[in-house]
């Protein structure tokens, strides 16, 4: 009764209404991991021990009349910086295969097992995040489902790779410069980047504490909420994580788009990308009946400061690895936080400064319109090793600009839901960006909701 | 110093030699490279005026 085109929400709701056992749910993932991950390389552990006897408890709960929780029988998997406990948190490493063991599961793996959700592996990823390709030199890249000599972008790229292979209905990814959304867009999903700040990132192996957030990765919006909803609320092992109650979304999801000012982001977002990318946007566009436009000043600004930040921050916490044993990265990683590891402070400074004015801008902005459009993406997936891609008849590194279109965004913590476009038929996806007011993302899940309604927006796995 | 004038390669020397960073002569390419497009990129932030009264973004709350 179910396959691998099921939906989180209807695994969910077949389990609690006794039609279906998490036990068979848990089968069904369990052998399309055992028959797909081979070729396209989504897992670097497989917790099916634990899964089985987890799903077998759910079973006997629902026997004894409890109640389920509304992810029950869920099976999931998490991009590999998040802790599992008894597993060594790689973060895409070799050199974390030397770190002990989680001693506990990340605090979004528990909040999604206590809403009866399944755990069954850890993802591949780009090393330490600093990625957008979804490639991994040490343990191979993630492939594209939809053409697996493709890219599935990065940095969670095995996560990208999961969903749309239906592997699992659900993954957890890490969006620090884009993460979710570029692997989103490439794969053909929907992706939620929450608010910075919102989802606890207590047990999960950091990047840029300025910017990284964590989120879900689903083939339905349905999930994307209810997923979102079992992991809010705050956490005070996490520094960041706002001390904001739970505000769910998942019952809100059909109220409808009325009243809301949709513009598309024009400028820095418009004037660069293949035409594709800014077709689906003007799809999006015309489904939501706006003709709107909207700048976001200096934007290309404001990726340029989330870069220094990154590259900075990102450096300084390995800087202990560097000098020690720098022979173990990726040199393309290691080659940048070299580098990143030598730049003057002042540089840093002023861009954490010009983050304060870009954010007060975007505000400004958001008292015009609730919704701001923009692609995901520059670009389909490119080629598994391609280094270059040229748009706009520019030449450029595949690798630092795949996140040209979602770092901007991510530099001030706003909201986005990566949607992708439903129309590509023989073609490979393409995702676009509905971001919000930071805190609301229940106003960008609704408009992905309707476009999903209508079809316009759609997931598939291959 | 303008742009021009900028030698990544001194730069990196005495950086490294600073920060007390071995780079093997075969990686020096690379981070040059990486250096070069850094301080490109962060122009934009750099040439951008900023009234005094902006803060920078990261808060602590004790």
């Amino acid at each position: 009764m179910i396959d691998v085109q099921s939906k989180a929400f209807e695994i969910a709701a077949a389990v609690r209404d006794g039609k279906l056992s998490a036990t068979e749910a848990l089968r069904v993932s369990l052998a399309r991991i055992e028959s797909s991950n081979p070729a396209l390389n989504a897992f670097t552990a497989v917790t099916s021990e634990r899964a089985r006897a987890r799903a077998a408890a759910i079973d006997q709960a629902r026997d004894e009349g409890k109640m389920l929780g509304p992810l029950a029988g869920v099976p999931f998997a998490v991009k590999n910086l998040f802790d599992v406990a008894g597993l060594a948190t790689l973060a895409g490493s070799k050199i974390n295969r030397d770190s002990p063991p989680a001693g506990a599961d990340a605090a979004l793996v528990q909040r999604l097992e206590a809403a009866g959700a399944i755990l069954v592996g850890a993802l591949n990823m780009g090393e330490y995040a600093y990625d957008f390709t979804g490639e991994n030199i040490h343990y191979g890249p993630s492939r594209n489902p939809h053409d697996p000599t493709c890219m599935s972008g990065g940095s969670s790229g095995g996560s990208g790779t999961a969903v749309a292979s239906g592997m699992v209905p659900l993954a957890l990814g890490s969006d620090t410069n884009g993460s979710i959304r570029v692997p989103s867009s490439l794969c053909g999903l929907f992706g939620l980047k929450p608010t910075f700040g919102r989802l606890s990132r207590h047990g999960s192996f950091p990047f840029v504490a300025d910017l990284d957030h964590l989120g879900p990765m689903t083939r339905s919006v349905t999930d994307l909420a209810l997923s979102y909803d079992a992991m809010q609320g705050p956490d005070d092992m996490d520094t960041w994580c706002a001390q904001k109650p739970a505000e769910p979304v998942t019952a809100k999801l059909d109220a409808g788009i009325d009243g809301l000012r949709i513009a598309v982001a024009d400028g820095y977002f418009a004037d660069q990308g293949d035409p594709e990318v800014h077709e689906a946007v003007a799809a999006f566009a015309k489904a939501l009946k706006t003709e709107r436009r909207v700048t976001v000043p200096e934007a290309g600004r404001g990726r340029a400061a989330a870069y220094v930040i990154t590259t900075v921050e990102g450096a300084n916490l390995h800087r202990e690895r560097l000098k020690t044993r720098a022979m173990d990265f990726d040199p393309a990683v290691r080659d940048r936080f070299l580098a990143g590891l030598m730049l003057p402070a002042d540089w840093l400074v002023q861009a954490h400064r010009f983050r304060r004015w870009y954010q007060a801008r975007a505000a400004e902005l958001f008292k015009e319109v609730d919704i701001i459009l923009a692609p995901a993406t520059p670009r389909v997936a490119p080629k598994l090793g391609q280094a270059m891609m040229t748009l706009n008849g520019v030449e450029m590194p595949v690798r630092a600009n795949l996140g040209l279109f979602t770092q901007p965004i991510s530099a001030i913590g706003l909201p986005v839901v990566a949607a992708p476009y439903a129309e590509r038929a023989g073609k490979l996806p393409i995702g676009v960006q509905i971001i919000a007011a930071p805190w609301k993302e229940e106003l960008a899940l609704r408009v992905a909701r309707r476009l999903e309604s209508i079809g316009i927006a759609a997931s598939k796995a291959v | 110093m303008s742009q021009d004038a900028f030698d990544a390669e001194a730069y990196l020397e005495a950086a490294a030699a600073a920060m007390g960073l071995d780079i093997a002569p075969e990686w020096k390419p690379a981070v040059l490279d990486n250096l070069v497009r850094s301080r490109q990129i962060a122009q934009a932030v750099l040439s951008f005026p900023l009234p005094d009264t902006i803060e920078p973004a990261s808060v602590f709350k004790p």
